[in-house]
């Protein structure tokens, strides 16, 4: 009989908050693990990585473009690309980008796969810039 | 699986490759290898950090020895260690034959041609250089005229500076001078007791350790960290000493290096002699102008320098003691008397 091991996505809560009991570091795992690294990923400015520019997506800077459906759709793009590229363990099935003039942003929904799971998941959060 | 932290990488991405294979052997956090991962750039950070580190230990141990130095206050430094004082930028010399016509009712009959008198040059590249007389020089008349023959003169501007020196601000009696394009060769100095005794004593430079002693009124010199020269005296130890309270006049050129090269008309700026005429005639025209030593010529000369210790006895030797006394040869080829054809023992050609 074969056996077949998973991998666990293990990683540190970037919040770093603290375990109840243990007063540890708390932990994302699994799926939180894997989303965690998806928001960084989005976030992540070009040059931001030391030594590999390559690594990032363009996102801050169409933030300081104009709140429109065309910008929305370039954030939807660029999105995609970057997850598709440096998150090898999500497969994007949608990028949904709308524009919210009312609060000078994006409201960005993006559905996905974990690689070998059969559920989508769906994370949703809003864009905007800080400047 | 490795369990051991491998520490010989210095390249960014081979220490984050070595602490990723380090935390393979741990199962707390999995997602190290994930560029989007909390732990990813916290390895990030660290693997920065420590090619941060790597790198400057890496240069420090470069600017530690001679071969390896790339910096020119190391190079400098190691090179003050075997004696070697770095050839500063050297002027231009021309030489000049200069008469002065003095008008037929003036009684002059010794005129005095002072140290810094200035000439200027023809344009060369749409600029004219200024040339200076590196001596006094003193001569009687014959008829009207005063002739000063083979006037050496030296591309540069003047630069004077008197220090009075104060024992417990300067204890070291160091003084820097502020120009950092100095032909050392002009420099002058002239220590005066204090601003009321006026007697002056002069200071030459001090090339050999074992010609001086406690009496010997030279001063040494050296090539700072920034580039600038300093000078400093021997504490009646090494040499005669200063005391608190004395001036120190400093005088010297600063050159223009190997860009006043190959000019050969020269005119006084201004009459030393009132109501006289003055024509210069050049004899040679103005060469041997070049820029500070390099840094690979330091590492060439000093080593060599220091195995000759100011004597020449073998090729090598005469080799590495004309290359610092003319510094724009480009190329010097020394020969024993052996090999000539017939053979002159004892010679170097």
């Amino acid at each position: 009989m074969s056996t077949v091991t998973v991998r666990e996505y293990k990683d540190f809560d970037l919040n770093f908050g603290i375990h109840p009991i243990t007063k540890d570091i708390a932990k994302k795992t699994g799926a939180n693990a894997v989303v965690q690294a998806l928001r960084s990923i989005i976030l992540m400015n070009h040059y931001e990585k030391p030594f590999h520019p390559e690594i990032g997506s363009n996102v801050r800077k169409l933030l300081f473009e104009p709140v429109d459906p065309v910008t929305a759709n370039i954030l939807a793009a660029e999105i995609k690309i970057a997850i598709a590229n440096f998150e090898p363990r999500a497969t994007v099935e949608n990028v949904f980008v709308v524009e919210n003039l009312n609060r000078d942003g994006f409201d960005v929904t993006v559905e996905f796969f974990i690689n070998n799971t059969a559920r989508p998941l769906v994370v949703s959060f809003f864009l905007e810039r800080l400047r | 699986m490795a369990s051991k932290l491998s520490v010989a990488d210095l390249d960014f991405d081979a220490i984050k490759t070595n602490l990723k294979q380090y935390l393979q052997a741990q199962s707390e956090f999995s997602d190290y290898d994930f560029e989007g991962a909390g732990l990813n750039i916290l390895l990030d950070i660290l693997a920065y950090n420590t090619h941060y580190n790597s790198f400057y230990l890496n240069m420090i141990a470069n600017e530690m020895f001679l071969d390896s130095a790339s910096l020119r206050q190391s190079v400098v430094s190691h090179a003050k260690l075997l004696g070697y004082t770095p050839r500063s930028t050297t002027s231009s010399q021309a030489t000049v034959n200069l008469t002065i016509t003095k008008s037929p009712a003036d009684t002059t009959t010794n005129l005095l041609l002072p140290r810094f008198t200035q000439f200027y040059s023809q344009a060369k590249d749409g600029q004219s250089y200024g040339f200076l007389t590196v001596d006094d020089a003193l001569i009687s008349n014959v008829g009207f005229t005063f002739s000063f023959a083979n006037v050496s003169i030296k591309e540069g501007v003047s630069a004077s500076y008197v220090y009075q020196l104060n024992t417990s601000t300067n204890p070291k009696q160091v003084f820097e001078l502020p120009d950092s394009e100095i032909d050392t060769s002009t420099l002058k100095v002239i220590i005066q007791k204090s601003s009321t005794e006026t007697e002056k004593t002069v200071y030459t430079l001090a090339t050999d350790a074992t010609e001086v002693n406690s009496d010997s009124t030279v001063y040494y010199l050296e090539e700072g960290s920034a580039g600038k020269y300093r000078i400093y005296f021997g504490h009646d130890v090494f040499s005669k000493g200063l005391s608190n309270g004395n001036l120190v006049a400093i005088s010297y050129i600063v050159s223009s290096g190997p860009a006043a090269n190959a000019l050969n008309k020269f005119k006084l700026v201004s009459q030393i002699l009132s109501g006289s005429t003055s024509s210069v005639n050049t004899v040679s025209n103005s060469s041997g102008g070049s820029t500070r030593e390099l840094i690979d010529s330091i590492k060439f000369a000093a080593p060599k320098s220091f195995i000759s210790n100011n004597r020449a006895v073998t090729k090598n030797d005469y080799i590495a003691m004309i290359n610092k006394k003319y510094p724009y040869f480009d190329a010097i080829n020394v020969w024993g008397g052996e090999e000539e054809s017939p053979p002159v023992y004892g010679k170097y050609f």
